[in-house]
């Protein structure tokens, strides 16, 4: 159902995420070290949106701003693609498969700390 | 690219519009994940146009399209959670996303060369 109230938030939120991977994305050494961690730090905060989902504080609305709005702003498949493609361009092989397996794999471990550590650990 | 306030209000505006538009891709009845497909593989041609062109290629155009739009029509968090369901789907994703962009920029080169 369409829901103006709830699009506007979650357009809103997706510009703010946009705007904080923007800065981490000026951090750029041998490899796109920015929008690698705007990956991870979206992961995180995926990891810690399943804690409270288990611990049962589950806000649909605020779940649905934070997740499709901030984190999806946040994150970015589009670069990473992007970064990659232009490192095979340059037969730069080694930096385009370490690319695209750290954004594959770290932003899942990130997920997976937060659930392991409140949700398995510590319960 | 240097952060100035115009610089960060495009790419705010980019990601407003991106973020808007993929979360009304998602309201459509979704088969198998389309929506994640649909969103970013259009967004793997968006910024292979724009790295392409000399158009794109000032600050507030690119934190627009690029950072902005590209960036917020796009998701890897939504991949991230994917892989728990559908892993051989976020592979093929990826790689077919790369192969995608490629394949844009040397079409994109040779149709403005012409």
């Amino acid at each position: 159902m369409l829901d103006p109230v709830l699009i506007l938030l979650i357009a809103l939120a997706g510009g703010l995420g946009s705007v904080v991977r923007l800065v981490f994305s000026g951090w750029r050494g041998k490899m796109p070290w920015g929008v690698l961690m705007a990956n991870i730090v979206a992961g995180l905060v995926l990891g810690f949106i399943q804690v409270f989902t288990h611990w049962g504080l589950n806000n649909p609305l605020l779940i649905g701003v934070i997740f499709l709005g901030f984190c999806g702003g946040l994150s970015t498949f589009s670069s990473v693609a992007a970064d990659t493609g232009n490192y095979w361009r340059d037969r730069e092989f080694l930096k385009a498969w370490a690319n695209l397996i750290a954004n594959l794999t770290l932003p899942v471990v990130a997920l997976w700390m937060p659930v392991m550590f409140f949700v398995v650990l510590v319960n | 690219m240097k952060l100035s306030s115009k610089v960060i209000a495009f790419t705010f505006v980019g990601g407003f519009v991106g973020t808007g538009l993929r979360y009304l891709l998602d309201l459509i009845p979704n088969v198998a994940f389309a929506n994640f497909w649909v969103v970013n593989l259009l967004g793997a041609i968006a910024i292979a146009i724009c790295n392409e062109l000399a158009w794109f290629n000032t600050p507030e155009r690119r934190a627009l399209f690029v950072s902005g739009f590209a960036g917020g029509f796009t998701t890897m968090s939504g991949l991230t959670m994917l892989l728990f369901y559908a892993w051989q789907q976020v592979l093929v994703q990826l790689v077919l996303g790369v192969a995608i962009y490629l394949i844009t920029r040397r079409l994109v080169s040779r149709f403005s060369r012409a």
